[in-house]
């Protein structure tokens, strides 16, 4: 299992990778109002 | 039931007809409780007052037809819905008592909907044999725009600028579901 947490702008023109680990299992982000 | 545990209602009186009731969600005002049910062999979207009055069938009338997920928008104006259909694909439509059900998600979508903070943006996944893409689309079914090759699980920022993904790169999230999307105003079921 590899996962990244990810973000991308609502028109898809800015995307970043928020994780860089090998053997990441990620589920669900949630924003912090 | 109160946060307690006291005070419970009961809501439904489905007794042992075999209906099959799921997924119950507020409305953000608090006044109104938008759930699933599978009653007499057929899935559907049902509304009620939050004292359990007023129960209405919101659809859609679709045979085949499995509804899970309901989603709120934000001004308790919209409600979006993941379905499943057999055998079905391409942009679908149908009316319900004047207001009705748009099929927002083409192509198929995986895994329930996340509405944006302002309403205006129902965000979804699509998966292929090759890998998951993130959706947004308005509640009419327009502007439908892929803004990441790679994502499930969308959730947005506050100020509806910004979503986050997950991308899986493990083969058993490549997969496709055969379930879509849908929306309908809720003031006029």
């Amino acid at each position: 299992m590899e996962d990244d947490v990810r973000i991308v702008r609502l028109d898809g023109t800015d995307r970043r990778n928020l994780t860089n680990y090998m053997d990441l299992s990620a589920e669900h982000p949630v924003w912090r109002p | 039931m109160d946060a307690s545990g006291g005070n419970r209602v009961r809501l439904t009186h489905d007794g042992e007809s075999g209906a099959s009731i799921g997924n119950a969600v507020w409305s953000p005002d608090g006044s109104q409780i938008a759930y699933t049910a599978t009653r007499g062999g057929r899935s559907a979207v049902y509304l009620m007052e939050a004292d359990g009055t007023a129960e209405r069938r919101l659809g859609p009338d679709e045979n085949d037809i499995s509804v899970s997920d309901p989603v709120w928008s934000q001004d308790g104006e919209w409600l979006a819905i993941q379905t499943r259909m057999a055998g079905r694909a391409g942009v679908f439509r149908t009316l319900v008592d004047g207001g009705g059900w748009t099929r927002v998600s083409d192509p198929e979508a995986s895994g329930p909907p996340a509405w944006s903070p302002n309403g205006e943006w129902p965000a979804f996944s699509s998966c292929d044999d090759v890998a998951c893409g993130l959706w947004v689309v308005h509640p009419d079914g327009s502007g439908a725009s892929r803004v990441a090759e790679a994502g499930v699980n969308p959730t947005w920022s506050s100020d509806s600028q910004w979503l986050t993904t997950l991308a899986h790169l493990s083969d058993s999230w490549r997969t496709t579901s055969g379930s879509s999307v849908w929306t309908a105003p809720i003031g006029a079921t």
